[in-house]
C-alpha cells in the first residue's frame, strides 16, 4: 500500500496541532533562519514566521510523510511565499534579486557533486553578466524569466510604463547575448 | 535548407531566458542550502526556551485566526445564500400571486353570499340589520362574467357551458337544456315569439313574459338595469314552473 494513501485518510483536523508542534520544534531553527535571511527587517520576522506557520499547520499531516530534504525545501518555499504575501512584496522582490546577484561567496562554498564544474562556471558567468546590466533592464529581465511576471506587473514594480517593458527586456537580452558570445568564443573563460 | 531567421531568433531568446532562469534558480538553491546547513545544529538553552514559548503563541494565534475565518466563511455563506433565498421567495410570491387568482377564477366556483333581513324587537324600537344567510349562499360557476346568477338550479341539472355573453347552459341527464342569459341595458335581443303562447308573471317586482310552444318555454324579465332571458328545451306546466322558480331565484352576486 502506498504511504500517501494513509496520509489522505489521516487528513482531518484532529491531529493537526500535535503534528504541527512536533514539526515546529524539529524545524524551528530552519524557519527562523529562513525568515531572517529573507527579511532584512527583523521586526517583521515574527509576522513572516507566523504566516508561514499558519500554512504549515494547515498542511501538517501532509508534511508528516514528506522526506526530510523535501520537507526542508517546502519550509523555505513557504516562508518565502509568506514574506511575498505580506504588504512589502515589492521591496522583498528587489531584496531577493539583490541577494541572488551578490551571493558569490555562497556559490564558491558550494560543493554539490551533482552540478558539474563547467555548468557552475557558466551559471556564475550568467550572474556576473546580469550584474553588468543597467539595473532596470536587469530587473525587468529577471522578473520576466524568474518570477514570470506580466509586463504590467513589472512596470508597476519598476515604476515604468507597460509599453516600455518589452524594450527593456529586449535590450537586456541583446546585451546578455553579446556577453555570452564572448564567453563561448573564449572557451568558457569569458574574458576573465 | 531554407533559412528562417525569425524562428532561430525565437529559439535563441527562449534559450537565453532559460539560461538566466537556471542561473538564478541555481543561485537560489545554493542560498537555500546555506540556510539549511546553518540550521542543522543543536539548539542552545535560550533557543529551546524561545522555541517552546513561540510554539504555544503561534498555535494560539492560529486558533484565533481559524475562528475568525470560520465566522467569515459563515457570513460569506449567509451573504451568498440570502440573495438567492430572497429571489426564490420573491419568485414564489410572484407565482402564487399570479397563479392563485387565475386558479380561483379558472378552476373553482365562487360562493356568492346572500343577506337576510333580521329584526330584533326592543320595548321601544326595533333593530333591523342584514346578516349573511349561510344556508342561502349559492355557487357561481367559474368564468361567469355577469352580475346576477340563479341561486336555484333544478335537481338533475348541472352547469354544462359558460359563455362570455354572459350566458350559461345547464343540462340534465335526459339532455334537456336550460339557458340563462344576462343582457346589458343597451342590448336588444330578438326573441322567437312566432306561434307561441304568451303569459305574464311577477318576478322580483317586475313583470316577466313567458312564451311557450312545443318543446320550448322561455321567460324574459328585468331587474334594475339588467335584462334576463331564460329558456328550457321542453314545454308544459312543469317546464314553466321550473323557469319561474329559477327566475325568482336570480340574485346579485356578492362575494
Amino acid at each position: 500500500m502506498l504511504p500517501f494513501i494513509f496520509t489522505f485518510d489521516d487528513m482531518g483536523n484532529k491531529g493537526d496541532d500535535e503534528c504541527f508542534v512536533e514539526f515546529y520544534k524539529t524545524y524551528y531553527l530552519l524557519i527562523q533562519n529562513a525568515a531572517n535571511a529573507i527579511s532584512e527587517d527583523a521586526s517583521r520576522n515574527d509576522d513572516i514566521v507566523f504566516e508561514a506557520c499558519r500554512k504549515l499547520h494547515r498542511h501538517a499531516n501532509i508534511l508528516k510523510v514528506m522526506l526530510p530534504p523535501v520537507k526542508k525545501s517546502y519550509i523555505l518555499k513557504t516562508v518565502r511565499n509568506a514574506a511575498f504575501d505580506s504588504n512589502k512584496r515589492a521591496r522583498l522582490i528587489f531584496q531577493m534579486l539583490e541577494r541572488l546577484y551578490n551571493a558569490q561567496e555562497a556559490l564558491q562554498e558550494e560543493t554539490n557533486p551533482e552540478i558539474i564544474v563547467e555548468q557552475k562556471e557558466r551559471m556564475e558567468y550568467v550572474i556576473q553578466s546580469l550584474k553588468k546590466l543597467p539595473i532596470k533592464e536587469r530587473d525587468a529581465l529577471c522578473m520576466k524569466v524568474y518570477y514570470n511576471f506580466s509586463n504590467r506587473e513589472i512596470a508597476k514594480q519598476l515604476g515604468l510604463s507597460e509599453n516600455s517593458i518589452p524594450k527593456y527586456i529586449s535590450r537586456a537580452q541583446e546585451k546578455m547575448r553579446a556577453m555570452l558570445e564572448v564567453y563561448d568564443s573564449d572557451g568558457g573563460d569569458g574574458g576573465r | 535548407m531554407k533559412e528562417n531567421p525569425n524562428r532561430y531568433s525565437e529559439i535563441d531568446e527562449v534559450f537565453l531566458n532559460d539560461l538566466v532562469r537556471h542561473a538564478l534558480m541555481y543561485r537560489a538553491a545554493t542560498l537555500d542550502q546555506k540556510i539549511i546547513d546553518q540550521s542543522d545544529r543543536e539548539l542552545t538553552a535560550s533557543e529551546k526556551l524561545h522555541r517552546d514559548q513561540s510554539c504555544q503563541q503561534i498555535l494560539k494565534r492560529i486558533k484565533h485566526y481559524e475562528r475568525i475565518e470560520k465566522r467569515q466563511r459563515h457570513l460569506r455563506g449567509v451573504r451568498s445564500v440570502l440573495p438567492k433565498m430572497v429571489n426564490i421567495a420573491a419568485a414564489f410570491v410572484l407565482v402564487v400571486g399570479i397563479s392563485l387568482p387565475i386558479a380561483v377564477a379558472t378552476q373553482s366556483d365562487l360562493l356568492s353570499r346572500v343577506f337576510r333581513l333580521t329584526m330584533h324587537e326592543e320595548p321601544t324600537h326595533t333593530v333591523v340589520s342584514l346578516e349573511v344567510d349561510e344556508s342561502a349562499s349559492f355557487l357561481v360557476p367559474a368564468g361567469w362574467t355577469g352580475l346576477y346568477f340563479p341561486s336555484y338550479i333544478p335537481e338533475g341539472y348541472e352547469v354544462w357551458k359558460v359563455e362570455e355573453l354572459p350566458g350559461v347552459l345547464f343540462r340534465n341527464d335526459d339532455g334537456i337544456f336550460i339557458s340563462f342569459d344576462e343582457e346589458k341595458p343597451n342590448a336588444s335581443p330578438s326573441i322567437d315569439s312566432e306561434n307561441m303562447t304568451k303569459s305574464y308573471v311577477q318576478v322580483g317586482g317586475y313583470t316577466a313574459m313567458i312564451l311557450q310552444k312545443e318543446s320550448l318555454t322561455s321567460i324574459t324579465w328585468q331587474s334594475d338595469d339588467r335584462l334576463f332571458h331564460m329558456y328550457i328545451g321542453s314545454s308544459g306546466e312543469a317546464a314553466r314552473q321550473i323557469l319561474i322558480d329559477m327566475a325568482r331565484s336570480v340574485r346579485r352576486i356578492i362575494i
